[in-house]
């Protein structure tokens, strides 16, 4: 498990770095944490002809507010950087909640956002996390910058909306309403393992106690973060059973999960459900109305 | 090493030997489950490259035929020189100055293969549509039976019999270390020199004379620290052979590290099996009769030297042996299938067989009313059958297993949680309550069951423990080492130990079927005694004693401890250890020793074979909270009771026992190879094959009993593996007894407990 | 830029500089090129944690980083704990906790603990536990390793 020869290229800045991809463009690969990259290059399974490491570029690490009060976070902050912010939990306590799941505190001292983001693991957290909270992505290539809604990004198992001359730069979330409720479930063969099923999500309340607003995207159900219609029907309610349970259930019924050697597909849609179920009512009891 | 250099991260390895001169070996490996291989090339435009293929070897090897009872032999080939036998076989080697460069070669080697039908089911085996060695048509590779129809009347006339199939999965051993070979050969003394990860250098150095056609005494095989191994590394590998035959033909020091996908791929796997057991009972719930027949799914090979019978086998001889019964009807068999080959992996054989047991016996218990605890209390051998035979003819010694159920249901507080159980329930959790006991083989006097030490005290005072065993990181130097320093009434740091040798140390068996404090602590404990007696006679010879200085005679009058041999009846008259030592070999003494002592100086080298296998004892209770909806459950109590004789070494036997334990976590919730339907592994990594990590290892509570040994020396049974083999048991019974249902088959995955939970029909 | 890249670096506080073939792992540039084989190598895909290195303080994978990312870092590895003769403290507490058997995982465990150690105070048993498992033992069923990490910690129990 030696990996293959490559070419190596260490730029320092992202328009060396878009340069590079230019001129290497299919052969070449980037390497931002490595934590997913290095394993299969160890494996053989990846044997790029040329690895650009990102990890020189300091201009895409950064943790910033965006004028309309939501995030901006450069493609190359570890994910421990985000979990030692102590400012995070107030900026987004979803974000925050979901980083601890990522695999072990090792993987994410060398992680990062945008690696987690350009490899598309369909049952990676943050993924789903952008997915819930209408995030985009901006990536920056030979033509130029573009922003992509998190939804339409992430297309199917590892595939993504990006060329092979584009970079990631930073992801962008949206304003956090304080008083939104929030929840995270997962459920994992293993302590840091890949979740089989996990959920995140978020409600907003009124006054009443009434769900005004909310959603969710469910992960490991499918080649991509899935956000479910049917979390809408909570609008109106007080996200009591039988209203949760129906929800659920109907969530359930839009997934399309596979099987594989950890768990069938039924299962997961069956985990799905118990989960979501959960995380609503989870997420209900953390809003400003809610009862938790 | 000590722990204290392996903690400073200065263990030495088989990685981390020097290697400066050293070139690398890479093997190119079958990416199909059963094909023939038509051609291997070198890489395009290569030139000058070692590449050996199955048929260089076979020209130049002879086949191993490996050789047990029950076994049917056939011809083991390290590289078959036609066919590639299993995904991960080795069907080529090439030889590189890196392992990188290895891998390079290795990755471009040309391999032509016609993919034949590959079997892959136990099912498919026995069906016997294709044969996977042409000697054996009806792909059976082991067959054993014992008291055939004996049962058939008591279960007929039984007023309870209950019957169920249980499957256990497919294992491996996942030594943090994976295995790997160094391998050198001397033209002049036309000697090869081999270091390698393994628990057996007398069986190996047995294997490669066989294989390689020469003198034993012409290949030494060296153990070096060993970073754990479980069974894993008990067998005769492929790499084991190539090498050292292949630095022959080379004329150059040949490496090789086993990497984790070729680990999982390609060492060997274990535990796979069905176990059908019938067990008859009369109204009161006491077990009369037992019917058990075990398939094993060996995998392509049997392998030397234990062979393919060796999961089944230990299955079904072992049945129901901590329980009175008067009739057992046994068989075993194992099939081929082109699958890696099945070896040894802790607790082997009696996973399933405890497993299948301790779920029967609570199956049996709801049938006929009885608590899980009162079922065994009923049937558990009591202090006055001891020494007892078993059915299938397992000779034990001594025990108390009824107090050692005692001491753990009152440590996990078994009566209160059965309270809980009937008053506390909460939606959608689940308490349940799992209750295990069983005994555990050890030492086992098979293949060929002995152990060789050789003590020695040097001119300069050095004492030295040479040892047939070879650890594999248990820590046993520190036992052997104290051993022999309380037998020679001297401090512990005085004495050196050394292991995995074969120059250096007599013959054995090595270390593996928790033998290590019954066979090799015993025949050690036969070297010291020896070897006290000859100091003690020298020491009575210094003191001026008259007359005849028999052993019985030195022992009563002497005694030695703290480094000094005084008189028992007036301690101030002695003379030093280190004096005697002097006296011993220098002889500068005013009279003469007598031959005995004269011959072989202070050095005594004993062999010794136990008459019978030595039985351990375990009671296990576990209580766990099972989410019945996602089908994960949590540990909340797990007390592990254990009885193996006189306790050598506190530390050691907890380490064994919270080890062995973690491991039973793992065998009974999380490991399984998956393959698919064309022979493929699905578990090829770490992140799918799954063992445990910290946080599913929930703390474990360990207590002790000591009923010592009457069979043994040092009156200590072997330990070791009662974890591993109960704690899936007593996880399932838990589990089941949580949702009222029943547990056939393990792991415990999530997924599988949900779906018992909902009735099975939803999922 | 493609066949080898020069390559300084601290490593036990000590000053290298290496030529490199750019896709040698930091794991082998350590046991291969410096003889510090104390850093172990259990999986090569950063699941088992047996060679986990401090780089400028933080635990990492030596197994998934290549030599020529370390360029100007500081590497602490298993044989920079003790000074001399004397055991660092939580080599001491592993070895009376019986917080190791073959020692193939102990240099991942304490490079991990160091971290853990550096950057909580006072951690409960289940803190522990999660800080372990992304390093994994065969031997001991991580008691003893948790214990010894109380210990050093001074957390509960």
């Amino acid at each position: 498990m030696k990996p293959a020869p490559f070419r190596y290229f260490a730029p320092t800045s992202l328009d060396e770095c878009v340069g590079l991809l230019d001129e290497h463009g299919d052969e070449a690969k980037l390497l931002a944490g490595g934590q997913s990259l290095v394993p299969m290059m160890n494996f053989r399974l990846a044997k790029p002809a040329v690895l650009i490491d990102l990890n020189g570029v300091a201009e895409l690490a950064y943790v910033e507010e965006t004028s309309s009060g939501g995030m901006r976070i450069g493609a190359l902050t570890r994910q421990r950087a985000l979990e030692r912010d102590p400012e995070l939990r107030r900026r987004n306590p979803l974000l925050a909640e979901a980083i601890p799941y990522i695999g072990h505190f090792q993987i994410r001292n060398r992680g990062t956002v945008g690696g987690s983001i350009a490899h598309a693991d369909p049952a990676a957290e943050l993924p789903a996390v952008l997915c819930a909270l209408d995030g985009s992505i901006r990536v920056r290539g030979g033509g130029g910058e573009r922003t992509i809604a998190a939804v339409d990004f992430f297309q199917t198992y590892f595939t993504a909306d990006l060329g092979p001359d584009e970079v990631v730069t930073e992801i962008v979330l949206p304003q956090w309403h304080s008083g939104d409720g929030w929840a995270v479930q997962e459920l994992s063969r293993r302590y840091g393992d890949f979740a089989l099923v996990g959920v995140v999500c978020r409600l907003r309340v009124d006054a009443e106690g009434n769900v005004t607003d909310g959603a969710a995207a469910l992960f490991g159900v499918g080649g991509a973060p899935v956000v479910p219609e049917a979390v809408a029907q909570l609008v109106g309610t007080r996200a009591e059973e039988p209203t949760l349970a129906a929800v659920s259930a109907a969530v359930a019924a839009e997934l399309d999960p596979e099987s594989d050697v950890h768990a069938s597909a039924s299962y997961r849609r069956h985990l799905a459900r118990v989960l979501t179920r959960r995380a609503l009512s989870e997420a209900y009891a953390r809003t400003n109305g809610g009862t938790g | 090493m000590t722990r204290e250099q392996l903690i400073r991260g200065e263990g030495q390895f088989i990685a981390d030997l020097p290697d400066a001169d050293c070139r690398w070996v890479a093997f190119v490996r079958s990416p199909h489950a059963h094909a023939r291989v038509l051609s291997v090339l070198p890489p395009e435009g290569a030139r000058d490259v070692t590449l050996v293929t199955g048929h260089d070897l076979a020209s130049s090897i002879q086949p191993l035929r490996v050789q047990a009872p029950g076994l049917n032999v056939y011809d083991w080939h390290p590289m078959h020189p036609e066919r590639a036998l299993f995904v991960g076989d080795p069907v080529a080697a090439v030889v590189a100055d890196s392992p990188y460069e290895a891998e390079d070669l290795a990755d471009a080697v040309r391999i032509e293969y016609e993919p034949l039908p590959a079997v892959t089911s136990l099912e498919a085996a026995a069906g016997n549509e294709t044969t996977i060695h042409p000697d054996l048509s009806d792909n059976v590779l082991f067959k054993f039976a014992l008291n055939e129809g004996a049962a058939t009347e008591a279960f007929a006339s039984a007023d309870l019999v209950v019957e169920r199939t249980f499957r256990y999965p497919r294992q491996t051993a996942v030594p943090l270390e994976c295995r790997g070979v160094l391998a050198r050969y001397d033209p002049r003394e036309q000697r090869f020199t081999v270091w390698t990860s393994t628990q057996v250098p007398h069986y190996l150095r047995n294997g490669l004379s066989q294989i390689l056609g020469v003198p034993e005494d012409d290949i030494r095989v060296i153990r070096p620290d060993v970073g754990g191994a479980f069974g894993l590394k008990a067998q005769l590998f492929p790499e084991e052979v190539i090498l050292p035959w292949l630095a022959r033909e080379t004329g150059g020091a040949l490496k090789w590290v086993e990497d984790r996908r070729e680990n999982l791929l390609a060492s060997v796997h274990a535990h796979e099996g069905t176990l059908t057991l019938g067990a008859a009972f009369d109204g009161d719930g006491n077990l009369r009769a037992v019917r058990a027949r075990a398939e094993g799914d060996a995998g392509a090979h049997s392998v030397f030297p234990f062979g393919a019978g060796l999961d089944p086998f230990t299955t079904v001889i072992n049945i129901f042996g901590a329980y009175r019964h008067e009739i057992a009807e046994i068989d075993a068999t194992s099939y081929a299938t082109n699958k890696a080959p099945a070896g040894s992996y802790r607790g082997v054989g009696q996973v399933l067989s405890v497993f299948a047991v301790e779920r029967l016996l609570d199956i049996a218990a709801g049938e006929l009313g009885l608590d899980p605890a009162e079922i065994r209390r009923r049937n558990l051998l009591r202090t006055d059958d001891f020494p007892h035979t078993t059915p299938t003819g397992n000779a034990f010694d001594t025990g108390n297993y009824q107090e050692t159920l005692r001491m753990a249901l009152a440590r996990a507080d078994y009566d209160g949680l059965r309270a809980e159980q009937r008053t506390a329930a909460t939606a959608g959790k689940q308490l349940g309550v799992g209750v295990g006991t069983f005994n555990e083989v050890t030492g086992v006097t098979l293949y060929p069951g002995y152990d060789g030490a050789r003590v020695r005290i040097a001119p300069d005072g050095t004492i030295q423990g040479f040892m047939s065993s070879a650890s594999s990181g248990q820590g046993h130097a520190e036992v052997y080492g104290r051993l022999i320093a309380e037998e020679l009434g001297v401090s512990r740091d005085r004495v050196q130990i050394v292991e995995g040798d074969t120059d250096l140390c007599p013959s054995g068996s090595g270390t593996y079927a928790s033998r290590t404090a019954v066979t090799m602590g015993n025949t050690l404990t036969l070297a010291s005694q020896d070897l006290r007696r000859k100091l003690l006679k020298v020491a009575a010879l210094m003191l001026k004693f008259e007359g005849e200085l028999s052993d019985a005679r030195v022992e009563r009058e002497l005694t030695i401890a703290d480094g000094r041999i005084c008189l028992a009846e007036d301690p101030a008259t002695g003379v030093d250890f280190d004096e005697v030592v002097q006296a011993a070999y220098l002889q500068t003494l005013d009279f003469a020793l007598p031959q005995e002592i004269v011959e072989a100086g202070l050095e005594v080298t004993r062999y010794e074979k136990l008459p019978q296998n030595v039985f351990s004892n375990t009671a296990i209770v576990a209580a766990v909270d099972v989410d019945t909806e996602t089908g994960h459950f949590e540990i909340r109590r797990l007390v592990m009771v254990g009885d193996c004789g006189r306790i050598l070494d506190r530390e050691t036997v907890d380490g064994q026992a919270i080890g062995g334990a973690a491991m039973g976590i793992g065998c009974g919730t999380l490991e399984q190879l998956a393959y698919d339907a064309d022979g493929q592994l699905l578990t090829a990594s770490l992140m799918d094959y799954l063992v445990p990590t910290a946080m599913e290892v929930p703390p474990i509570e360990v207590g002790h009993l000591e009923t010592p040994s009457s069979v043994t020396r040092n009156a200590a049974k072997g330990m070791g593996e009662s974890g591993t083999m109960g704690i899936p048991a007593v996880l399932a019974n838990a589990v089941a007894d949580a949702l009222g249902a029943e547990v056939t088959e393990l792991p415990l995955s999530e997924e599988r407990i949900a779906g018992l939970a909902m009735g099975a029909s939803s999922l | 830029m493609s066949a080898r890249a020069a390559l300084s670096l601290q490593v036990n506080g000590a000053a290298v500089d290496r030529d490199v073939e750019p896709r040698l792992t930091l794991a082998d540039f350590l046991r291969n090129e410096l003889k510090l084989t104390g850093t172990h190598l259990g999986c090569e895909h950063g699941v088992c944690g047996a060679c986990t290195v401090l780089v400028d303080g933080e635990a990492v994978r030596s197994c998934l980083l290549f030599a020529v990312q370390a360029q100007g870092r500081s590497i602490t590895t298993v044989e920079g704990l003790a000074q001399g003769a004397d055991l660092h403290p939580l080599q001491r507490a592993l070895l009376e906790r019986n917080g190791l058997q073959c020692g193939f995982c102990t240099p991942g465990v304490l490079m991990t603990a160091m971290e853990f150690l550096e950057n909580t105070s006072v951690p409960t048993r289940e803190e522990i536990r999660k800080a372990l498992s992304g390093t994994i033992c065969r031997c001991t069923g991580y008691q003893g390793m948790v214990d010894a990490i109380a210990e050093i910690a001074g957390g509960d129990r």
